[in-house]
């Protein structure tokens, strides 16, 4: 292991050192160790790595470096960077160390090359992401964790069940493609453990409802991590998985119909999570040809940096005005410019405006549907476009940044850590979209792609226009308004709240009026009086064991301290004499 | 100008590009038949918007309520 | 001169400790002493790190291999926590000079002991370290337990010494040699060779006080001051158990002692728990408590040289840490050897009542300590070459031990409010701590130190 240091496990080592340091230290501490993981991340060489034996099992490698772990890795490492300055000025130790944990744990995961130690990492993903929530110590935030948890461990046990099967069945440790075993049980199983980290629906609700519920900075960490390390695992696991192109469309659309209903600011950028992970998913299951796959890794890596971007314009709007609904806001872009020019660089990128990094990262997959011939896909991503462009752009930019002042909002300065982890972030997406060929040679496999053709410009352009022209002719009707919108988690929010009632009718009456009576005539009349004859026997049979045992101790004890009479000419005999006996033996016999 | 005018123009501008390059100039192809339809990203804009809002509106009647609902 | 280029860590030891025990003789200025004198234990251990890749190195007198090493290092590390624990007793002290160069000289003669190949270079140098240490124990001139101490000692040890002369005398009168190469040649049956070898375990039980010959050792412990006690029990005993596991692996398991060995262990075993659990004193239960564990570790010269190396020297490690860590919180509050003085800490000092409870779980062998792995290695090594009844015995004697170790935790834990306890140097509360977590590692990872 010595030509290879895992960023994972420095970060994750590194981070439980953070609690011991004075205040002052913790912020550039976390700054300095995020910047030597992620360094050792850009250091790192392909290959694999490490060996361990485990109860006789021999898993080796461990650690698997190849170009595909390789990007996300890098962007992991680099994000978790940008998230520990965005959070740099804060007195809060719990969240820089959720955030140094889950960047290291995702860095493991995408280079975990054993199922076991992969599921390690995931489900340390979980648990990171429930500190980031609960941190925000309210009690809507508390909620928020337990259900976000209660969701993950139906997810982390499907996958867990799927994995020991998979062991169990073909006797093999390695994570490598599913695909051969399609259909089969665990196939299943851990595709639903993946697609719920992933967040598809019907299985994505767990996402709005945390993501908001955070604080600030929570969220900035949250975004990248769990549902880019879904699409990892899939792109690794299920590559060329044709439900997964049906479930990917349908997704990139549900995202952005409920998005555009929101009201609030990080809970729209939480639909448009689940909007443009359906791109990747779409992706994965467009993975019989390569385009799909490099399409999906090129996509994680920029929606992961405009994402970031969004949802650091977004916290920054929160932490100047302590407002987080479209409704109380707007014209806020007067007060920060930067922080409004940061969210118009994200908004056009997650939009996919040629010069940004969105568009270059996704046209791969789009134009793998179009070489698949698969025209649904191909309509619903587009369709999805014009959402993403008309929720996040037209809607959210408009009635926060310009629009009128609808509520009377004090403004505070942000933070220079703030606006710097911004400005970086800004310029990475505007450069990566105008050098699309240096970025594409990172992706995982080779491929040929030209991003900027006359046609797909001039698409997008023509998307682009005439869904600002709708939003113009709509503009009234899509004014936000102060409400809920129901999803799935309706069923687990309020059907637990039903099925507590009916159980409270049902089974508590006749847990307290039948099973208590007979159990406390057990207890009373049975167990008691048997269990005191039982002791009273103890008492007098057993306990004279041990009482003889120390006395017997003592007397042994009191018998060898005779010895130890404090002579040096007793102390001599005994050492003299025990030699003669001895050599007297020896001779003897 | 106002903005709905700079919008207008825009629109129309991008109108005629499209025509013009793929239409006339045949500079790009597409995957499918249906992208010979001429301005297609238009058309793809303009209906694919009025769909999602749609959509969007009709569910909104059925999934949204008061903000106190969970409460 | 070769060997010269081998010995250059000891040569630097000494060198180094004559230097600074010229330069604290004219300034008497107590703190850079200290300081000199934890840097010239310092460096030969970092040197000895660069020899660890080197092969093995034999000459008639001495001879080095990587083993050999590592417990030299061993040593080192101990005199250096010794060091450190003696700074808040002798730091007033006005000959804390001469205690630390006694100290040095010990080191340096322990070193030269385990690299010994030659019987008389090991008379020699058990003789080095035997006077400093007797010096050592006697070393508070005022007080009459130390005075005794160091005289109940240097008689004791004196008639040891002669009893490995004769040994020597044997064999050089069987052989016409003294190098250990020698136990090669000898006739295995032969009842002189057994006089020999029976004279020269007898003198190594001295040192490292097994039963019988173990009756020293208490008086002395409690007598001396307790950073020299602290180092009574740990590096005289390693360096004497290596100097016996040369010997033995030179034998290649020939010669027919086991019954000696086993009635040695039992017994010491025996009357170290049993007497151990009597004491009120705590540095005179440690003295008994080492009594015990010199019985378990003496339990490994049963079994064939492989096996004897892989239990005997983890075992040896830990033990070097679990007593360092156990004098190390006697030194660490007032009174420490009073088992009163440990009332309450639980509520005063968590941290340090941790440690405290950590080491004293590593000693009576609990897991997930490094004491349980280490006795659990040994006693299953023990088992595999067939001497069940004696596991049991050492088994049972291990639960005997839990009686008087865990003892103190109940005062550490029972509720007393209006005690306060007093603290005593932080560099203790260091010690104890690291030694506790050094411990806990290891427990959670034995693969680090079992071979």
């Amino acid at each position: 292991m010595t030509d290879f240091i895992h960023p994972g496990i420095v970060l994750i080592l590194g981070a439980f050192l953070l609690p011991a340091l004075p205040k002052n230290f913790r912020g550039p501490y976390s700054v300095l160790l995020a910047t030597v993981g992620f360094f050792f991340t850009l250091v790192a060489e392909q290959g694999t790595y490490g060996y361990m034996s485990l109860f006789g099992v021999e898993i080796s490698p461990l650690v698997r470096v190849d170009k595909l772990s390789l990007i996300f890795a890098y962007i992991f490492s680099f994000i978790g960077l940008i998230g520990i300055i965005y959070c740099y000025h804060i007195d809060d130790w719990i969240q820089q160390l959720a955030g140094l944990l889950y960047t290291g744990a995702s860095v493991g995961v995408s280079f975990a090359a054993d199922i076991l130690s992969f599921y390690l990492f995931w489900e340390m993903l979980s648990f990171c992401a429930v500190l980031l929530i609960w941190s925000q110590r309210t009690k809507e935030a508390t909620e928020a964790g337990y259900r976000y948890i209660l969701v993950h461990i139906v997810g982390g046990l499907s996958l867990f069940a799927g994995v020991m099967i998979y062991i169990y069945q073909t006797g093999n440790l390695q994570f490598d493609s599913f695909m051969n075993y399609s259909g089969e049980l665990f196939w299943w199983l851990t595709l639903i453990g993946f697609v719920l980290c992933a967040a598809v629906p019907p299985l994505h609700a767990w996402l709005p409802d945390a993501y908001p519920s955070a604080t600030i900075y929570g969220s900035v960490f949250l975004n990248p991590f769990t549902t880019k390390a879904a699409v990892y695992a899939l792109i690794r696991g299920f590559p060329g998985a044709e439900v997964l192109i049906y479930l990917g469309s349908v997704m990139a659309v549900y995202g952005v119909i409920y998005a555009l209903l929101e009201n609030n600011l990080r809970r729209l950028l939480s639909y448009h999570i689940v909007s443009q992970v359906g791109y990747m998913v779409a992706g994965v299951g467009l993975g019989v040809i390569t385009l799909g796959l490099n399409g999906s890794a090129s996509h994680a890596f920029n929606h992961i940096l405009y994402k970031c971007l969004l949802f650091m314009s977004a916290g920054a709007v929160i932490y100047a005005t302590g407002k987080e609904k479209m409704t109380e806001l707007g014209d806020f872009g007067r007060y920060a410019p930067i922080t409004a020019l940061s969210f118009f660089v994200g908004a056009f990128s997650i939009a996919g405006f040629p010069l940004t990094n969105g568009f270059i990262g996704k046209s791969p997959i789009i134009s793998a549907a179009g070489e698949l011939k698969n025209a649904f896909a191909y309509i619903m991503l587009n369709v999805a476009t014009c959402g993403t462009i008309i929720s996040i752009i037209c809607k959210m930019g408009y009635y926060t940044f310009f629009s009128s002042r609808k509520s009377d909002y004090q403004v505070r300065q942000t933070p220079l850590n703030m606006r710097i982890a911004m400005l970086i972030t800004s310029s990475l997406c505007i450069l990566i979209g105008i050098f699309p060929q240096f970025f594409y040679y990172f992706l995982p496999y080779p491929m040929n792609y030209e991003p900027y053709t006359a046609q797909h410009i001039l698409d997008t352009l023509g998307i682009f226009s005439f869904t600002g022209l709708v939003f113009a002719i709509f503009l009234k009707i899509l004014k936000p308004k102060p409400y809920l919108n129901l999803d799935i988690d309706w069923f687990y929010r309020v059907g637990a709240k039903y099925s507590i009632k009916s159980l409270n009718k049902t089974v508590a009456p006749a847990e307290y009026e039948f099973i208590n009576k007979i159990w406390r005539w057990l207890i009373d009349g049975v167990i008691i009086p048997v269990s005191g004859r039982i002791t009273a026997y103890e008492d007098r049979k057993m306990n004279t064991l041990p009482a003889f045992l120390s006395s017997l101790a003592k007397t042994i004890s009191d018998g060898l301290a005779c010895f130890h009479t404090g002579k040096v000419q007793d102390y001599a005999f005994y050492m003299l004499s025990f030699i003669g006996l001895v050599l007297l033996l020896y001779l003897l016999f | 100008m106002s903005f709905k005018k700079i919008l207008y123009i825009t629109c129309l501008i991008v109108v005629i590009l499209e025509i013009v390059f793929l239409k006339l100039m045949h500079l790009g192809h597409g995957y499918f038949e249906f992208e010979e339809l001429p301005a297609f990203g238009a058309l793809v804009g303009f209906w694919g918007t009025l769909f999602i809002i749609i959509v969007a509106k009709s569910l909104s009647k059925v999934v949204t309520k008061r903000e106190d609902y969970y409460d | 001169m070769s060997q010269y280029h081998y010995l250059i860590p000891e040569i630097t030891l000494l060198t180094l400790g004559i230097l600074s025990f010229c330069y604290g003789f004219m300034r008497r200025e107590s703190k850079t002493v200290w300081i000199f004198s934890f840097l010239s234990i310092l460096i030969p251990i970092i040197l000895s790190l660069f020899y660890f890749t080197e092969n093995e190195f034999s000459s008639g007198l001495i001879k080095i291999d990587p083993y050999r090493q590592f417990l030299k290092v061993l040593i080192y590390l101990s005199g250096l926590f010794v060091l450190i624990l003696s700074y808040e007793s002798f730091r007033k002290s006005s000959k804390s000079v001469e205690y630390i160069f006694l100290l040095i000289l010990a080191l340096c003669g322990m070193a030269i002991m385990i690299f010994a190949n030659d019987l008389l270079i090991l008379y020699l140098s058990l003789e080095t370290f035997s006077l400093s240490l007797y010096i050592l124990a006697a070393f508070y001139r005022n007080e009459r337990f130390s005075i005794e101490a160091g005289l109940k000692y240097f008689i004791l040890g004196t008639l040891s010494s002669i009893l490995l002369l004769a040994s020597i005398v044997y064999f050089y009168a069987l052989t016409g040699s003294s190098s250990y190469d020698a136990f090669r040649l000898i006739n295995r049956g032969e009842f002189s060779m057994l006089i020999g070898f029976i004279f020269l375990i007898a003198s190594f039980a001295f040192k490292l006080s097994l039963s019988p010959f173990h009756a020293w050792a208490p008086d002395v412990y409690q007598g001396a001051p307790t950073p020299v006690t602290a180092f009574l029990s740990t590096a005289p005993k390693v360096a004497v158990f290596a100097a016996l596991l040369n010997i033995f692996l030179e034998i290649h398991s020939g010669i027919k002692l086991n019954e000696f060995i086993t009635v040695i262990s039992i017994l010491s075993m025996f009357v170290g728990n049993l007497l151990a659990l009597r004491q009120k004193d705590l540095k005179r239960m440690f003295a008994y408590s080492s009594i015990a564990h010199a019985g378990y570790m003496f339990m490994a010269f049963l079994l064939p040289n492989h096996a004897l190396l892989s239990s005997l020297i983890p075992y040896l490690v830990v033990y070097v840490f679990m007593n360092i860590g156990a004098f190390a919180f006697i030194l660490g509050i007032k009174e420490g050897e009073k088992i009163s003085s440990y009332f309450g800490i639980g509520k005063n000092a968590p941290l340090f009542a941790f440690s405290i409870v950590a080491i004293l779980f590593s000693l009576t062998g609990i897991p997930p300590t490094a004491g349980f792995m280490v006795k659990f290695n040994l006693f299953k090594n023990v088992l595999a070459s067939g001497y069940g009844e004696l596991v049991f015995f050492a088994l049972f004697m291990s639960i005997l031990s839990a009686f008087y170790y865990l003892r103190i935790v109940f005062y550490i834990y029972r509720d007393t409010p209006l005690f306060q306890t007093q603290q005593n140097g932080r560099l203790n509360y260091t010690i104890a701590f690291f030694s506790a977590l050094f411990l806990l590692t290891l427990g959670v990872f034995p693969n680090l130190i079992l071979i």
